[in-house]
């Protein structure tokens, strides 16, 4: 029996300015999105079948071209158990009826209930809001708050006779009576939160809105913002919602079209542009995700999971709450046999931080901390190496390694096969073990959020240096549940430690290298075939922390209770559905466009109801108003690192001069590969060969609530930032000096000619 | 094959292996070409903490699957990519190079199965795949049979009852329901009274709910007290369902199967018969009445009035007979076959579609298929499987097809409708006559708006003036008339069980509305989410043996059981011990399928006889005063609020479906036999007590 799945789960579209123009949503990790024309048909290179990179991020006019968001219908069934893409013309089945698809009809609820939420608090909320907890514009009370959703309605395509539809205020086909914000807000009215569409094989394309935000000054006076995060009148064009799809085949039997529905919505997300691409964040969404999935839902229970078991690894259903308690109940612990791959699992992270050089003044006019030369401390080559075996199998086999499978010795086996380490058979040469162990050790733990050093505990395993990743961590701002700097997830920390202990498979040694394979270009480029690939692949490039609120999304999407399934937001089918069941599409003999409207009992959801399951609107509605304020202050943050658990110290209340001179504070970066602070750029061309200046990349705009409003009208003017043409090649940063360089600043209009490539 | 000599040789192993790995230098963790060192260094070889080959399975060889040791070997998972070598932590076997041929794989894997020689020997393995015959001794015991109607008794108190497939039923349980049906249409004379047949088919035309979530809530109801109706008259009598999806009604091609079950079909008792031969005018030859007795005697079956009229005619050469409802004939020969059957309804004609079109070429439905049901059982919200909160647009699946079309299945379209004389084609299945688009579009809208279709003023249901009528549909094709039929009932039971099972799979898939009240009666959507409450439960067949609480059975022996062949395919099979007073003692019972002999010390190991046990925990000697561990009255006392007595019977369970499955491989009776053992592991023969033994199959 055949299942249906769109993919990928979370697809993500993102804001530009451009009316028409927008590329598709790249699918693999750091990737450039793909070129498409005005229907979404990906654009292919000479062999007809490879997507071709967009190439240009602006239109002709210096506008922000959007991203699409990108669907498509995955058929499971016992011929492919990992799915494989539906086509048009495939034989389908499901609901008791058996056909050809003929047509496929997508729905997309999409909506923005950020002014109605509560404001952004640091981690205030992430379990719950105490009773009475203030909202946003909370002098709007009772009925009117309702007017604080945009609420476009659903709309639906098909992929024949009704193949575009926009989420606008006339409601669409189905007269839906929309909510959108007064007309007059400054600088921009929001008119529109984007469209849909279909392309010509049948997959939709979703576009969000046009990165208008703007602040109802009807009361009078001018536009102003106060606050990162938060302030009172301002509406944006982001929006976030559920994406369903209907199957329409030609039932041979009898004679007639069939409906079904596919077995759960997927979700849309709007984000803000990608204006670093091809750089990854030090933990990306799918790494939060997969993370939270292996330790709270068993999902890889070979690798986390019950003592004993990891050979044969238990099975449990992720939605049997009952099951997965009890599991979480046990001796849970991390397979220290699992041996992770170099290249495939470790370094791709270990890849990451020198990449950040390009993005801001601290590493690039630094020693390269994190270099990959072969001087570097990131040098692959040696990081790669395994320990060496100095006798071959078969001989002087120690016993350290037979009670490291006995579960019955618990904890305690642990450390033993901890000591012993990876040379079960006899003394092992491991040159660069220390310097593998020295990284690892610099890396911050869970429970070590607030600490810049260990050096003074007897957890101390460096000397003097800051642990790593030195990046903000989720609240490093004020007293209340303060979380001052990133740590890596416990999965990446739990593959990093594996190979620390040498614990690891160089790919190398063993063959599985495909030929032409570089360490510098380290992440998977073969467009995914199958749905769980393409989930992770859409969501590797978006922002997994710091969550203050973060990038695209926030600390929500850490919360168990919002998934249905791996990387599938449980949706509140009320909303998410086509009103008109498929059954019904069979009974009246065709599935209307229009999705009816007359039914709606209640407006979208001023609560939670995790429950019931999410709405339109509820995961983008925790991320700051208006979006280009958190982004443009989240350049660095100077952290009081005086004391761990304190991000403000007052040693004016006490006169305390000796507190006042010993406090500390470090100028820490945010997430520079979502939010760049510097970057090389053209300055002129000579013979050919390109002069770069290095240079502010958000010019005049400062890091405070002035230029937050700045921002509002700039944002669409910054430049883009990509692997630098006149560099090609696959080698280590110093061999190639500008690596990235920004491009495509949109000047000013008196001055085209600077235009940028 | 009772010996088989394998005589693989480790050179041979080598030589596959090097030739698949090339000249590649992978380093197998630094195992290095671990293959390539003698047949003891690969025997004991580990790649990664995985050993290659398999150690020798614990246990004695005769209780090991074959393949064991390879099976588990790394190296052959390996090689043929299995987990872990399936690239999540490992790429398959071998890395680099290039992959090993499958009949190749089975010679590495016989190799390790005939352990590991090396060259200098050739193993010679005996496969003894001996049955352990077992000794069957005649038992000198009392053997207890299938009650008589095979229901349980009423004094089950607790116990849930049970509705079977009507195609695994017994004559007489079917005859039972008969009666209770009878019973039923008996109290039409009296119209006011609402117990009657006719008052509670005017139930579903004036309520019922259909396309959206009300659907299946409201009709769980109305089976219930349709069945509390006919418990009246008959205890304990228990609606059938009819599993349509079964073989035997081909779903791929319908029109070719059973049609209907067999016991809802036409067909005439030889009272019946006698009595009808006689009555005819004119009077059938001798040869005619004699092939009139024999179908009575042989039980034809005919799926329609149509059917049988056209036997009669071409069949049996009786010719005085017309289409006409005034026919006087024909009225005696519906009167007949009223009379034999009490569940078939003349005005059905299941199959029988315009123009001898099917189904699929005249209403554009589909005969639901097994595939079809798994297909709405997989899906995973109330919505879309049972419907949604908004009527007019939220049909659900089950609702839609199967049900609808069940309905139009059954009630068809009537041939004779109008017609001056039988219209009688030796092929019913012939393909449909080309229609015109105005009568293609009639034909459809039949299916859009059933009701529309129905004729209900001046009828007098039930009554024979309407039983002879002539109408375009069958009863079955509207809501406004379709519980008329008594095939309403096995349907939509049927439904009903989708349904149960379903909410199984799906316990917290529920309808959007759960307050809302199912008129006519007070029940609101949330009364009906569980059938606990309802008292019943849902077997395939179920075959009930009394023994009576009297005296201690020690060994309990049932005279051998005819599984009916459609409950052959059961997914579980359940012996169960009825109201099982607290014992003194704690004992275990051993069940035995076809093992009439089996005693204490009958082997259970390795015994494909040994079907299960449970075990009973003995109550120890009473503490109290007289009657303080009396068996409780079935029923409580009235205004008796105090809490279960500690002495309320029992039932206890023994799952026995592998046991089962093999009896009845060999398609004879199924006997069971129950060994009462105390803890000394003797027969215990003083101390259960039961009321009665069944077992079950399930779906």
């Amino acid at each position: 029996m055949a299942t249906y799945r769109i993919h990928p789960g979370i697809g993500i579209a993102r804001l530009g300015n451009s009316d028409t123009e927008f590329y598709l949503a790249p699918e693999t990790p750091a990737a450039l999105p793909l070129a498409c024309d005005s229907f979404g048909n990906p654009l292919n290179g000479p062999d007809g079948v490879t997507p071709v990179p967009v190439k240009t991020f602006k239109d002709a006019q210096g506008r922000v071209k959007r991203q699409a968001a990108r669907f498509q219908i995955f058929v499971y069934d016992e011929t492919s158990p990992e799915g494989r893409p539906l086509r048009v013309g495939d034989p389908v089945e499901g609901g008791g009826n058996h056909g050809v698809l003929v047509d496929i009809q997508w729905r997309v609820y999409v909506a923005n209930k950020k002014a109605s939420w509560y404001p952004f608090t640091e981690l205030k909320g992430e379990h719950g809001y105490a009773p009475g907890s203030p909202r946003r514009n909370a002098g709007v009370t009772g009925q009117d708050r309702d007017l604080l959703i945009i609420d476009p309605g659903p709309r639906s395509v098909n992929a024949t006779t009704s193949r575009r539809a926009h989420f606008d205020r006339s409601g669409g086909i189905g007269s839906y009576a929309t909510t959108f914000p007064p007309k007059g807000l400054q600088p921009f009215d929001i008119d529109t939160l984007g469209e849909m569409m279909t392309d010509d094989h049948g997959r939709l394309i979703v576009l969000g809105g046009h990165g208008h935000s703007g602040m109802d000054v009807s009361g009078g006076g001018s536009p102003k913002i106060e606050d990162y995060a938060n302030t009172d009148g301002w509406y944006d064009d982001i929006s976030d919602g559920p994406v369903m799809a209907r199957l329409i085949m030609y039932s041979e039997q009898v004679g007639q079209n069939r409906y079904v529905d596919v077995e759960f919505p997927a979700w849309v997300v709007v984000g803000y542009p990608r204006f670093a691409p091809q750089i990854l964040d030090m933990i990306t969404m799918d790494e939060v995700l997969h993370d939270l999935y292996v330790r709270q839902f068993a999902t890889d229970t070979g690798i986390y999971g019950m003592l004993g078991t990891y050979d044969d690894p238990q099975h449990i259903d992720f939605r049997d709450e009952a099951a997965l308690r009890h599991w979480r109940a046990g001796r849970l612990a991390w397979n220290r046999n699992y041996r992770p791959w170099f290249y495939r699992d470790i370094w791709p992270i270990l890849f990451r931080p020198d990449e950040f050089r390009y993005l801001n003044d601290i590493l690039q006019q630094s020693n390269y901390p994190h270099d990959q030369a072969q001087r570097g401390t990131f040098d692959p080559d040696k990081l790669a190496q395994t320990p060496r075996r100095t006798a071959l199998a078969g001989d002087l086999e120690t016993e350290a390694a037979a009670p490291a499978r006995d579960a019955s010795q618990g904890e305690a086996v642990m450390l033993v096969a901890q000591s012993a380490g990876p040379a079960h058979r006899s003394k092992a040469e491991d040159p660069y073990g220390p310097m593998r162990r020295f990284l690892f050790d610099l890396m911050r733990r869970a429970g070590e959020s607030n600490s810049f050093q260990v050096q003074d505990r007897a957890s101390s395993r460096v000397h003097s240096l800051p642990l790593m990743p030195l990046l903000c961590g989720d609240n490093p701002l004020t007293n209340e549940t303060p979380s001052k700097f990133l740590h890596l997830t416990e999965y990446q920390l739990f593959i990093l430690g594996q190979w620390a202990r040498g614990w690891f498979i160089n790919e190398k040694e063993e063959g599985w290298l495909p030929t032409g394979y570089s360490p510098f270009e380290p992440y998977p480029k073969t467009p995914p075939t199958t749905g769980h690939a393409l989930d992770r692949g859409v969501l590797s490039n978006v922002l997994g922390g710091a969550f203050c609120p973060g990038g695209e999304l926030g600390w929500v999407m850490r919360n168990p209770s919002i998934y249905w399934a791996p990387y599938r937001i449980k949706a509140d089918r009320s909303v998410s559905d086509f009103l008109q069941s498929a059954a019904q599409a069979n009974q009246s003999q065709g599935s209307v466009i229009a999705d009816y409207t007359f039914n709606v009992e209640q407006p979208l959801s001023q609560d939670n109801d995790f429950d019931t399951g999410l709405q339109p609107g509820d995961l983008t509605k925790y991320m700051g108003l208006p979006w280009q304020s958190d982004f443009n202050e989240c350049t660095t943050q100077p952290i009081n690192i005086t004391y761990a658990d304190w991000n403000n110290l007052y040693p004016d209340s006490d006169g305390d001069g000796r507190l006042r001179r010993d406090e500390k504070t470090w100028t820490t970066l945010w997430w520079p590969a979502h939010r760049p602070l510097q970057s090389f750029e053209i300055a002129s061309i000579d013979d050919g060969q390109p002069n770069y200046v290095w240079t502010t990349w958000s010019r005049g705009i400062p890091q405070i609530p002035v230029g937050d409003l700045k921002m509002v009208t700039e944002w669409s003017k910054l430049g883009f930032i990509v692997r630098n043409p006149y560099q090609p090649g696959a080698k280590a940063a110093d061999d190639l000096t500008y690596k990235y360089i920004s491009v495509e600043r949109t000047a000013d209009r008196a001055d085209p000619a600077s235009e940028a490539s | 094959m009772d010996t088989d000599v394998l005589t693989v040789a480790y050179s041979r192993v080598k030589a596959i292996l090097d030739q698949a790995a090339g000249d590649s230098a992978a380093d197998y963790g630094g195992a290095g070409r671990f293959w390539s060192r003698g047949a003891r260094a690969l025997e004991d070889a580990e790649v990664f903490g995985i050993r290659m080959v398999a150690p020798v399975p614990a246990g004695h060889a005769c209780c090991q699957p074959a393949r064991a040791r390879s099976d588990a070997s790394g190296l052959i998972k390996g090689l043929r990519g299995e987990a872990p070598f399936d690239g999540g932590r490992f790429p398959p076997l071998p890395w680099g190079g290039r992959a090993v041929a499958p009949a190749d794989i089975a010679v590495i894997a016989d190799w390790i199965d005939a352990g590991c020689p090396d060259d200098a020997t050739s193993v010679a393995v005996a496969l003894d795949l001996r049955d352990p015959a077992a000794t069957i001794r005649v038992s000198e015991i009392a053997e207890f049979a299938v009650s008589a109607d095979g229901y349980l008794p009423a004094s089950g108190a607790g116990e849930p009852r049970r509705r079977m497939n009507i195609d695994c039923m017994s004559e007489p349980q079917l005859n039972r329901l008969r009666r209770g049906f009878r019973q039923l249409y008996a109290l039409n004379r009296w119209p006011e009274d609402r117990r009657s047949y006719n008052n509670q088919a005017l139930i579903h035309q004036n309520h019922c709910q259909h396309g959206w979530e009300r659907f299946l809530p409201w009709h769980r109801a109305y089976l219930y007290e349709f069945e509390q109706n006919l418990q009246d008259f008959e205890p304990g009598l228990m609606l059938p369902y009819w599993d349509f999806t079964m073989p035997e009604y081909r779903p791929e091609e319908p029109d070719k199967g059973r049609i209907i079950p067999n016991a809802l079909k036409a067909y005439l008792t030889v009272e019946a018969a006698e009595t009808l031969v006689a009555a005819l005018d004119p009077a059938p030859t001798a040869e005619q009445k004699r092939a009139i007795m024999a179908l009575a005697q042989e039980r034809a079956l005919f799926s329609s009035q149509h059917q049988f009229f056209c036997n009669l005619i071409t069949g049996i050469g009786y010719t005085a007979v017309t289409p006409d409802p005034a026919n006087a004939n024909r009225q005696r020969i519906i009167d007949a076959l009223l009379e034999s059957n009490a569940l078939w309804y003349p005005l059905r004609y299941p199959a029988e579609y315009a123009g001898g079109g099917t189904i699929n070429q005249v209403i554009h439905y589909h005969y639901p298929s097994a595939d079809d049901i798994a297909q709405i059982l997989s899906l995973n919200n109330f919505r879309d499987f049972g419907g949604g909160s908004i009527y007019d647009s939220a049909f659900g699946f089950l609702d839609q097809n199967p049900h609808n079309t069940m309905h139009i299945w059954t009630g068809g379209q009537n041939p004779d409708a109008g017609q001056a004389a039988y219209v009688c084609t030796p092929n019913h299945a012939a393909t449909a006559a080309p229609r015109s688009h105005q009568e293609t579009a009639r034909l459809r809208a039949l299916t859009l708006r059933r009701n529309d279709a129905a004729q209900i003023n001046g009828r007098r249901f039930h009554a024979r003036s309407d039983l002879y009528s002539q109408p375009g549909l069958g009863d079955m094709f509207s809501n406004l008339t379709a519980s008329y039929d008594p095939v309403f009932w096995p349907i939509h039971v049927n439904i009903d069980r989708i349904w149960a099972e379903w909410q199984k799979l799906n316990p917290n898939a529920l309808p959007a509305d759960l307050d809302a009240v199912l008129s006519p009666w007070n029940y609101t959507i949330r009364d009906t989410l569980e059938i606990a409450p309802f008292g019943y439960e849902y077997v395939r067949s179920s075959h009930f043996m009394p023994v009576g609480l009297e005296a201690p059975v020690s060994r309990f022996l049932s005279q051998p059981i005819d599984v009916p062949q459609a409950a052959r395919s059961f997914k579980r099979a359940e012996i169960r011990l009825h109201q099982v007073p607290q014992l003194m003692r704690s004992c275990f019972v051993r069940a035995f399928l076809n093992d009439p002999g089996a005693d204490a010390a009958t082997p259970i190991r390795g015994n494909p006889h040994y079907a299960g046990y449970i075990s009973i925990f003995g109550h120890g000697a009473c503490y109290g005063g007289p009657g303080h561990c009396d068996l409780p009255p079935p029923q409580k006392r009235t205004f008796d609020q105090r809490e279960r007595s500690h002495n309320t019977p029992r039932v206890h369970r023994i799952d026995v479906t592998a046991a089962a499955r093999h009896a009845l491989a060999q398609n004879g009776p199924l006997q069971i036999t129950l060994v009462v053992i105390g803890g000394d592991y003797l027969e215990e023969r003083e101390l259960l007590k039961l009321e009665g033994v069944s077992i079950s199959f399930l779906d």
